[in-house]
């Protein structure tokens, strides 16, 4: 091969690559960094403002909130997935296909939905104080609604599902008859779990919790719905400050001190585990980070300086097993059953209040009708809401999966030397905070006069979509026997002949996938809609978000209900279809 | 009566309902050919509304008939008072109408947020029945309204010992229970300072200038108590309704609609604030001239009539408490024997700039934030 012919077909690949790195820049790098410069008054570099973050009691009693929500969330959210994902390890595959629809269900539904469920859960006339009252463990309701522990289950509940699929992923790859080695070696079970299973599921776990860390302290909807006043977290705090104190420059600093406090969770989790990881277990085998995480190291670190301490616990640990395990109960199998009530209760809450006989929100309605499944069915705006989601929904995940697809081509298959670094540079606005791209694009989009169109809309989607794209393809294509393409060239076929009739009809599977990741990304996301709306149609989460605020009755959940429905139908027709693949592979 | 069959011509069919629907009980209704030619037009105007039954009356009152007579469509967007502030700050207002508490319009014009109003459009005998306040400059008034004390009459059935003001609504000792209060947002329509001095012990005639270190630590005081701080009308029922709370701070119209639908709820109009709203032209709306149409069109009294019956608002065209019922004058904000009970809201004090540009509201707003962070 000649030079130029080298040359040319780089220029070439690069063209594939060019939407990608053209739309990061635009509408991603450049408001970001106008929100920066503009966080400090640009030239004048004015940094009172972020002196104000620090000095000021109410904004750092704020931001300390922020952080410790986002550590309560992380906790909690594991404690629930690692047993449940340890279960799903254990289960035949019919359990499991039960057990894994229950925890995608949940993890589909729009979270503005569940969030709604848990308003009416957890009220002071709610399920869960109205079952206390009545068991006679409380005589007065607890205040349990616009309260921080409000703020941690409904967050929780929205991670749950994303944990689940990180740490059993872990946890499959993990040879079993380790297990047996140790207990064969003398270690009691309590020893067996803590000195070889933990260690060896701890990198996957350690991805979920970094992963739910930096989404969590970025929060918006789920405090401002569940918590009170004293719940403010820093989202919150960008918003009043852009929308109702009108001080533009406020919001950019909090957005930069948002921004800066999630890079350097990153960095600092990035010295432990390869950072790309985190946003994609499927990469974990990928020969392109080289650095694999070496749990006995980990637990060096992390656990050396404790071991005396850490031995006392196992006995003990051990001592309290053997005292349950007198009792012939599988104790994970309720803990798992537990956390799927956890998950699913929600969904079943909207389900049943959409045949309310009431005009109002009380749970348990009143009697059984169908007055709110007419009435949804004869509701304009809802079916509005809903065409103008699938619209865009579709839009954005066109533009994602070809913008997506064309550059995970050329960064799997660059040899250049940074490409772990540009894949992590095309997955930041998956790592930067929702609230600080919708803000940086609000005010940028403002300055290019498309604000509030449908463009305007579709570019902030598809900038979100993207990522989900990216890290379905590149593990696709990753896969993908690159020597049917060579197999093509030799027998004639030229480079768009190949794409057409050899690679892409290869990678169609993953090419579905994608498009509907990103399709639902769109469908469900809310915060940057709200900032780029202007005066369009609102989408389906729009209007749930305005209707949560604004209605009183439950047709709300009769909306909902007919989304989980679909989400539901979509899910088991997916395993179905995956089942009957698997069948057809084994020769049946 | 002969039904007019279809080939008839849309006037004639308008006319007929109105003749029909004035034969049924004298309810008037705007036909076609009484609206002033220069109220016709095309293309749109983007409007917001609050939502629920505010949003329904409006829908009956104003937004279909307004279309129906002078063919320029109402969208419609959820109101967001901050967010659309800050659009017009960045030149592209997501609504060319909203509707703000008359406490706030300095602030609105102070940030040079809306257009004047073109009176122009108005027929004189409109212009005549509106009260001089209702007219300013910058706003046309939109609506009386009253911010009252109301709770859930599950809660407190005996008639004796119900919250009858804002002292009982502070009361804790006396009426136990959890309150819902407006948020920052709604400090002042929501009559959040009013409430607490009354609760206090001013009297009524002695709120205004509003010392605000006594009013923001009544609201202090009484945080722990308070089960919602709501935004929208329709929180305050709703959270009576599902028990989140048993006495709020409620609109008058908002209590009437559940009370239709059959909540177990009630309102005192003890102390209760007499309000008004003004619908604001957004600065740099690109629908001025169907923005003031519709001004203009809703401002007569049939319109305002037809409102006030569908959520019991009061009406800002004196005429139209000619065309309501007459039992509903017991129950519409500024009805002269009500309003004996009610204390005016002082837009002038809320509206009053101090040297560095900030109105009082401004101020307020800021105390208000600081403190539920809290």
């Amino acid at each position: 091969m000649t030079g130029w012919w080298r040359s040319r077909q780089a220029l070439r690949n690069a063209l594939a690559v060019a939407p990608l790195f053209a739309l990061l820049a635009v509408f991603f790098f450049a408001p970001l960094l106008s929100t920066l410069w503009n966080s400090f008054f640009g030239w004048s570099f004015d940094f009172g403002k972020y002196l104000a973050v620090i000095s000021e009691p109410v904004n750092f009693r704020i931001l300390a909130n922020t952080l410790k929500v986002g550590v309560l969330v992380t906790a909690t959210a594991l404690a629930v997935a690692y047993p449940l994902a340890y279960q799903m390890t254990k289960v035949g595959p019919r359990m499991f296909a039960l057990v894994s629809a229950l925890v995608l269900i949940p993890l589909f539904t729009a979270f503005l939905i569940r969030t709604y469920a848990w308003i009416v859960i957890l009220g002071r006339q709610g399920i869960v104080n109205n079952a206390l009252i009545w068991l006679g463990l409380i005589d007065q309701p607890l205040t349990i609604l616009n309260t921080t522990v409000a703020v941690v289950i409904g967050m929780t509940h929205v991670f749950v599902p994303m944990a689940v699929f990180t740490i059993y992923s872990g946890m499959v790859r993990i040879d079993r008859s380790m297990l047996r080695a140790a207990s064969a070696l003398g270690a009691h079970p309590v020893q067996a779990f803590t000195r070889v299973y933990l260690p060896l599921t701890l990198p996957s776990v350690l991805s979920a919790g970094v992963l739910i860390f930096v989404v969590a302290i970025g929060f918006y909807i789920t405090p401002s719905l569940l918590g009170g006043p004293g719940d403010t977290m820093i989202s919150q705090l960008v918003v009043v400050q852009m929308n109702t104190m009108l001080d533009f420059e406020m919001g950019y600093a909090l957005s930069i001190v948002l921004l800066v406090i999630t890079l350097a969770i990153l960095l600092l989790a990035g010295l432990v585990i390869p950072l790309e990881t985190i946003w994609s277990t499927g990469l974990r085998s990928d020969q392109a980070s080289p650095e694999r995480i070496d749990p006995a190291r980990l637990r060096q670190v992390l656990l050396a300086p404790l071991s005396p301490v850490l031995s006392a616990v196992e006995d003990g640990g051990y001592r309290l097993f053997r005292l349950f395990a007198r009792v012939p109960v599988s104790w994970l199998g309720v803990y798992a059953g537990a956390a799927l009530v956890f998950l699913v209760a929600p969904l079943l809450v909207i389900v049943i209040l959409s045949f309310s006989a009431s005009p109002f929100v009380v749970f348990p309605p009143p009697g059984f009708s169908l007055q709110w499944w007419e009435k949804l069915y004869a509701a304009h705006d809802w079916h509005s809401a809903f065409l103008a989601s699938v619209k865009l929904g579709v839009t954005a995940a066109l533009c994602a999966t070809l913008i997506g697809t064309m550059g995970a081509f050329w960064l799997v298959r660059t040899s250049l030397k940074i490409k772990r670094m540009l894949f992590l540079f095309a997955l930041a606005p998956l790592i930067v905070p929702v609230i600080v791209i919708a803000t940086s694009l609000y005010v940028f989009e403002a300055r290019l006069r498309i604000l509030g169109s449908f463009t305007g809309l579709v570019i902030g989607h598809t900038l979100l979509a993207t990522p989900y794209v990216l890290i379905v393809m590149s593990s696709a294509i990753r896969n993908f026997d690159r020597t049917l393409e060579r197999a093509a060239a030799i027998h004639g076929a030229t480079p768009l002949q190949t794409l057409k009739m050899v690679t892409l009809p290869l990678l169609f599977p993953a090419l579905v996938t994608a498009a509907l990741m990103a399709f639902l990304a769109s469908f469900d996301e809310l915060l940057v809609t709200i900032f780029l709306i202007g005066r369009q149609t609102p989408t389906l989460p729009l209007k749930f978000w305005g209707d949560i605020k604004y209605q009183i009755d439950p047709m709300l959940s009769t909306a909902s209900t007919l989304i989980v429905l679909m989400v539901v139908v979509a899910i088991l027709a997916t395993q179905y279809f995956h089942f009957r693949q698997a069948r057809i592979r084994a020769g049946r | 009566m002969r039904i007019p069959s279809r080939c008839h011509s849309r006037g004639a069919v308008v006319a007929t309902a109105a003749f029909l629907a004035l034969l049924a009980g004298g309810v008037s209704v705007a036909a076609a050919d009484e609206v002033p030619a220069n109220l016709k037009g095309s293309g749109e105007v983007v409007i917001t509304s609050g939502g629920g039954t505010w949003e329904d009356a409006q829908r009956k009152a104003f937004f279909d008939p307004f279309t129906r007579d002078t063919g320029i469509k109402v969208v419609l967007v959820p109101e967001d008072h901050a967010k659309l502030l800050a659009s017009i700050k960045l030149g592209q207002p997501e609504a060319d109408i909203t509707s703000i508490p008359g406490g706030s319009l300095a602030g609105w014009a102070n940030k040079g947020a809306v257009e004047e109003i073109d009176y122009g459009l108005f027929d004189a005998e409109t212009l005549k029945n509106m009260p001089e306040q209702m007219k300013a400059k910058q706003g046309v008034g939109a609506l009386l309204y009253s911010i009252a004390v109301a709770f859930n009459t599950k809660k407190f059935p005996d008639a004796a010992k119900q919250p009858k003001n804002w002292v009982d609504f502070y009361d804790t000792a006396k009426f136990p229970g959890r309150r819902a209060l407006p948020k920052c947002e709604k400090i002042v329509d929501g009559g959040l300072l009013e409430g607490a001095l009354m609760g206090d012990g001013v009297p009524a005639d002695k709120v205004y200038p509003i010392d605000m270190d006594r009013a923001f630590a009544k609201v202090a005081a009484i945080k722990p108590d308070v089960g919602r701080w709501w935004v929208a009308g329709a929180d305050a029922p709703q959270s009576l309704i599902d028990g989140e709370v048993d006495l709020a701070a409620a609109y008058n119209g908002r209590i009437f609609g559940a009370q239709k639908e059959g909540a177990p709820l009630a309102l005192s109009w003890d102390q209760s604030l007499l309000q008004y709203d003004y619908w604001v032209i957004a600065k740099g709306s690109p629908n001025k001239e169907n923005a003031a149409k519709f001004l203009a069109y809703i401002s007569r009294a049939e319109p305002q009539a037809e409102f006030a019956k569908a959520i019991s608002y009061g009406p800002v065209n004196t005429k139209a408490f000619d065309l309501v019922p007459h039992e509903m004058l017991a129950i519409l904000p500024g009805a002269p024997e009500l309003a004996k009970k009610q204390l005016f809201q002082n837009y002038a004090w809320w509206n009053e700039t101090d040297t560095d540009g900030k109105t009082n509201w401004d101020k307020a707003l800021e105390r208000c934030v600081k403190l539920l962070s809290q």
